[in-house]
């Protein structure tokens, strides 16, 4: 596009904007840097904010909870999410076979899973937290308290009598 | 997961909602146990629990938004059932409480009642087969539950007599549901004393508690007084839902009852009417023309002698049918119930086939259930033919259709869901030709003796068979024996 103008090119930065194509830097908490869109970025409710609250979109906006690994994961959602809006039943459907794909990746290693999750919550990308946590909460169906335990290495801390009593009353609710 | 924090494990129980699995968290550690106890909203309470255990599981999950409690199926001797001391607990324990269902519930009564009064955030209310809940009680409730939206009462002998209850709710509650089923002592006009209510109401169900062969020899309401004086000036211009079921008016004469429904429902969008004496077509007339947004309609009907020595015969005819393909251009799902018609025909039975086909081509219809239509034979299923949106057809006790009926099936453009029940015309050759389209997404097949478990196999992607109505369908035959 040509900038010949200082009015054109203030056109053309604006329509930008409006078209959400600017391009936005998130860094990590090891400091590594990853540019994406914004359309990609405001996939998290938290960078939203920050961008239409004016914040320093130049600047770039630094995560310190979120470690590069981690980053590379939730961007890999939200590029998907962010950059295409599927308008054919076909293109929805691609979409939902990118979430189960994705899902299942991470299903694989859980505390990476956890990581995202977190992150998800912490930037507030609702739809990839709903992924995680339900993909968490289907581990858990059907399992006994002994699988679940085991599956997500929590420590057995209550007493015979407790687990007796909450057995008892278990069997009434 | 000790890593997470304790916001994401609530955000991932929200997402367990089989007590099953709530139970075996419970059992898992300290923590878990706690954060399922604060989040835990709903419990199903059978028979057999003491007044101490259940105030144990009350204050165990102090945010309840839901409660069942239910003694189908025991005796009052067979075990411990909740009483009024239990209610009583359960209101003052859980604040948050706003939906609760209490079936069989033999030792409430009134005094239980009214400790409901301390959920001042109670929404939906369902009593069902309370025998010792009366008029006053409800009064109460609607006193201290100023958040009710939805009543329900099914089978509860000991509401009679006083309509304060009905009256107040309707000055001065927010009911936008109401529910009543199979109650002796609550008649068609009470509600006539719900006065402004009206407005507000949504979805209305009336079942009047009467057998079907009282409803069948008597023609004129019983409950209905001559001398008294009804006020039929209400408006209930949001009700979207209504169901009348087994009760009378009067196509001539003064006005008698709920009739006044029909004519006053501009929103309406869902109608059932079963077994309503005395309806006529003018009444469709009227109701057609005033409920342009209609979309599902449900006529139950028997004949009835209008005057006397004339035959039987029924209060609706293809009049009807022409007047609802004219107005209500919406209409999409129709289910037609015939009862007591064996030895009717044209014209005391009112319909003709053509009139139901030209229906399904003037509206969108998608759904449509026959049932005892005896009018309806293999020329209608050749009609149908050309209904271009009908996905689902379900044809109960149709005797006159026949395997060359079925035929016609493959052709309907849309059909995907099929269901046959009790139609003893239909054999496995007209099966076949279902199997050799592989149009169909479900089929389900009740009650037909001449066709076999072994023909229906491959004639859609799910088929269900059951050889006597032991199966799933039991209930959509008529309701002709209680």
């Amino acid at each position: 596009m040509a900038s010949g103008s200082g009015a054109a090119a203030a056109a053309a930065d604006a329509e930008e904007k409006e078209s959400g194509s600017r391009m936005i830097t998130l860094t990590s908490n090891e400091g590594k840097a990853f540019v994406v869109t914004e359309a990609s970025a405001r996939q998290s409710a938290t960078i939203r904010s920050m961008v239409d609250d004016g914040g320093c979109v130049d600047k770039g906006f630094p995560l310190p909870n979120v470690d590069s690994k981690t980053l590379a994961r939730v961007i890999q959602y939200s590029d998907e999410h962010g950059n295409k809006e599927p308008h054919t039943v076909d293109e929805r459907a691609a979409l939902a076979k990118f979430d189960r794909d994705f899902i299942a990746e991470l299903d694989a290693d859980k505390a990476f899973l956890y990581d995202v999750t977190m992150a998800a919550n912490y930037l507030h990308i609702q739809g990839l937290l709903a992924l995680t946590t339900q993909c968490v909460a289907d581990t858990i169906k059907g399992k006994t308290p002994e699988e679940i335990r085991t599956a997500f290495g929590i420590e057995y801390d209550l007493t015979a009598q407790d687990e007796k009593e909450i057995k008892e009353e278990d069997t009434h609710a | 997961m000790e890593c997470l924090s304790e916001e994401l494990i609530v955000e991932i129980l929200k997402r367990i909602t089989r007590t099953s699995d709530l139970n075996s968290l419970s059992l898992v550690s300290k923590q878990l146990y706690a954060i399922d106890a604060e989040q835990r909203a709903t419990i199903c309470i059978g028979c057999g629990l003491s007044t101490e255990d259940f105030s144990a599981l009350c204050s165990r999950f102090p945010n309840l938004l839901k409660v069942e409690i239910s003694n189908s199926g025991s005796t009052p001797g067979n075990g411990n059932h909740i009483d009024n001391q239990g209610l009583f607990v359960l209101s003052s324990s859980c604040n948050s409480l706003n939906d609760l269902t209490l079936s069989f519930c033999s030792k409430i009564n009134d005094a239980g009642i009214a400790s409901l009064t301390y959920c001042k955030k109670l929404m939906s209310l369902k009593l069902n087969s309370i025998p010792d809940v009366t008029s006053s009680g409800l009064l109460l409730v609607a006193f201290g539950c100023k958040a009710l939206s939805s009543l329900y009462l099914n089978d509860c002998k000991g509401i009679a007599a006083s309509t304060e209850w009905l009256e107040y709710l309707g000055s001065d509650g927010s009911l936008e549901e109401l529910v009543v089923n199979n109650c002796p002592g609550i008649s068609q006009y009470d509600f006539l004393k719900f006065g402004r209510g009206w407005m507000k109401l949504k979805k209305f169900e009336f079942v009047n508690k009467e057998t079907m062969v009282n409803h069948f020899i008597t023609r004129h309401d019983p409950s209905y007084s001559a001398n008294c004086v009804y006020k039929y000036d209400l408006c209930c211009e949001n009700l979207v839902d209504l169901k009348l079921a087994r009760l009378r008016t009067e196509p001539e004469g003064p006005e008698i009852g709920l009739r006044f429904l029909l004519r006053k429902c501009k929103a309406l969008e869902k109608l059932c009417l079963e077994y309503v004496g005395g309806l006529i077509d003018k009444d469709m007339i009227v109701l057609s023309q005033s409920c342009k947004n209609l979309k599902i309609i449900s006529l139950w009907m028997m004949p009835r002698r209008f005057h006397e020595h004339e035959v039987f015969r029924m209060g609706f005819t293809d009049e009807s049918l022409e007047m609802l393909a004219h107005n209500c251009p919406l209409l999409q799902d129709i289910e037609l119930i015939f009862a007591g018609v064996e030895d009717l025909e044209y014209p005391e039975i009112g319909f003709t086939q053509e009139g139901l086909v030209k229906l399904t081509h003037s509206c969108p219809i998608r759904s449509l259930t026959l049932n005892g239509t005896l009018f309806f034979n293999d020329k209608g299923m050749k009609g149908l033919s050309s209904a271009p949106f009908l996905e689902t057809l379900c044809l109960v006790d149709c005797k006159k259709i026949t395997d060359y009926g079925m035929c016609f099936l493959v052709h309907y453009p849309c059909l995907a869901d099929l269901k046959l029940q009790y139609c003893p015309g239909l054999t496995d050759v007209g099966v076949a030709e279902l199997v050799h389209a592989q149009k169909l997404q479900s089929l389900v097949v009740e009650g037909c003796s001449n066709i076999s478990e072994n023909a229906v196999q491959g004639a859609a992607r799910s088929v269900q068979y059951f050889l006597n109505s032991a199966g799933s369908g039991a209930t959509h035959l008529k309701r002709l024996v209680d």
